[in-house]
């Protein structure tokens, strides 16, 4: 693990960029951004074809630690969202082309979904309101970012690996 | 043991499959064990990360979003009233000679059973069969005693059987109230055929041959009479309208021939002082604040000079998050109450899940840093079995 350069780039930015979560979630219209932990496990797990299959579920592991630092969210539930979010993005991925830019817009808001269905599941148990423009806004905001950074020239350069 | 590609592909899905089950079974019906394993786990973890989140925060958000002046003014509006010294006030019976009243905070109600749990057992001399009152109303008998938790059973419980006095100026007619639960009306059979009864009699407490004499001549009501059911078919029927106190969930007064060092049982509250963190939750909306717990234990309540100011919703060693809720969302766990001594109607919190029986509502999170920063946490534990 120490040898993997990923790791030395991976945790210090999901680190730094989680704990600075809440302070933009505090700025207006805050809470319609989307997840941070969610894009940058995106952008730092490849679609399709990982070198290495403990580094999917040790990073997954680490973010939602991180989370539970900054939200009351059970580590859990994030771990399960996150999990679910990236095995569905990688089944999505591989049914439709990455050359049209609304289909990748479609994958990432797909495969937003389960990590932002649990977020607001937990909302619904503690009785907190999660409205669905929060909801939607948060999947459309990890479609857009996922639609811009994953271009099919960036897969080819391996990029997002 | 080697499988063929086929088979083991198989087994590793199969596995996996397991494993996803048992991992969101997990996430959607939450184990407190498992969270508390989990949460001591990444506490390590989470805590700086909070720490750099609070720092950020305090970066970006120089201004405090909520000055202290404001504060003042919302505290210096609120009357500051004790549930407990007002239950005292109202609760304490008269006097009975030969007799004690032991003081017994109820920890836990049962309303649709007829129960009440006592903070207080064997180790405080309650033994079954004692009478149980507030005030002037008749409240039921200990029923089941432990070590350090009793129960009552009300006299309005499924089943139960009270003796009574029907009275109207001056004379009386005995019976028997039979209870039926929370939902249906306790009914009042067995009446002496020489009585004639009548709609807004007093229905008084009548006692058995185990009552001491001295507590036999007290008067103690249960509720009005009711003339009730269909008369043209005959099955007119008699029925108690129920006059029981809402502050029996809070404590009771149980009569007891010998008594221990203290006639007070106070169940015990554990405080701690703690620290904010970070205000504000990245994922989730409402007034969240993160709070560092200065011993770690169990905490069900953040407070704040006997206010309410929010519920622990999640714990990590000895991080936590507590949620500040309304009075409405109280809703279920809080009642208000009028003040005897201030006149103002105030809202305290019902008790249960650790939450201690009244705090006072009406001052929530979010608040400012200098009203954190003398917050403390609190945690009423529950000891002794139960059914």
């Amino acid at each position: 693990m120490r040898r993997d350069i990923r790791w030395r780039v991976a945790l210090p930015i999901s680190f730094f960029l989680v704990a600075l979560q809440p302070a933009l979630r505090a700025f207006p219209a805050g809470s319609f951004l989307p997840d941070f932990g969610l894009v940058l496990l995106f952008v730092f797990i490849p679609a399709v074809g990982s070198r290495s299959p403990w580094f999917p579920p040790i990073l997954v592991f680490w973010v939602g630690a991180f989370r539970a630092g900054v939200s009351a969210i059970s580590p859990l539930s994030s771990w399960a969202g996150f999990g679910l979010s990236i095995l569905l993005r990688r089944w999505v991925h591989r049914q439709v082309s990455p050359h049209s830019f609304f289909l990748r817009f479609s994958v990432g808001v797909i495969s937003a979904i389960p990590s932002t269905s649990m977020d607001a599941l937990v909302s619904v148990q503690w009785g907190v309101a999660f409205p669905m423009e929060v909801f939607w806004a948060r999947c459309l905001g990890v479609g857009l970012l996922w639609a811009f950074f994953t271009r099919p020239s960036s897969l080819r350069r391996g990029l997002s690996s | 043991m080697f499988l063929i590609r086929s088979a083991e592909r198989s087994r590793q899905g199969a596995l996996r499959a397991v494993g996803w089950t048992v991992f969101l079974g997990l996430v959607l019906f939450p184990s407190p064990s498992v969270e508390t394993i989990v949460g001591n786990v990444v506490a390590p973890v989470a805590i700086p990360v909070a720490y750099v989140g609070a720092w950020a925060f305090q970066w970006l958000h120089p201004n405090p979003l909520i000055s202290q002046d404001k504060d003042v003014e919302r505290l210096a509006q609120l009357p500051s009233v004790s549930l407990a010294e007002e239950e005292q006030k109202t609760g304490y019976p008269d006097p009975v000679s030969g007799l004690a009243w032991l003081e017994v905070p109820v920890v836990e109600t049962d309303l649709e059973r007829g129960r009440l749990w006592l903070a207080a057992g064997k180790d405080f001399a309650l033994a079954s069969g004692q009478a149980v009152v507030f005030g002037n109303y008749w409240v039921g008998r200990i029923g089941k005693v432990f070590e350090q938790r009793a129960e009552v059973e009300l006299w309005i419980a499924p089943g139960a059987r009270t003796g009574v006095e029907l009275l109207r100026q001056g004379s009386s007619v005995s019976g028997v109230c039979l209870g039926r639960g929370q939902k249906a009306l306790p009914l009042i059979r067995w009446i002496q055929p020489t009585g004639h009864p009548a709609s807004g009699d007093r229905i008084l407490w009548r006692a058995s041959e185990e009552d001491p004499p001295a507590l036999a001549k007290k008067k103690y009501l249960l509720g009005v009479l009711l003339r009730g059911g269909d008369e043209s078919r005959g099955a007119g029927e008699w029925s108690a309208d129920v006059a029981l106190p809402l502050a029996v969930e809070g404590r009771v007064w149980v009569g007891a021939g010998a008594i221990g060092d203290s006639t007070v049982a106070e169940p015990s509250v554990r405080h701690a002082k703690c620290l904010p963190v970070l205000r504000g939750d990245a994922v989730l909306l409402g007034p969240w604040q993160s709070m560092i717990q200065e011993e770690p234990q169990f905490a069900s309540a953040l407070i704040w000079n006997g206010f309410a100011l929010g519920a622990i919703k999640a714990q990590r060693s000895r991080y936590l998050w507590a949620l500040g809720l309304t009075q409405e969302d109280w809703a279920e766990q809080g009642f208000p109450m009028r003040s005897s001594v201030t006149g103002f109607v105030s809202s305290f919190t019902r008790g249960g899940d650790g939450v201690p029986r009244g705090l006072q509502l009406g001052f929530s999170l979010p608040c400012s840093l200098e009203v954190l920063s003398g917050a403390e946490t609190v945690h009423q534990s529950v000891e002794g079995e139960k059914d």
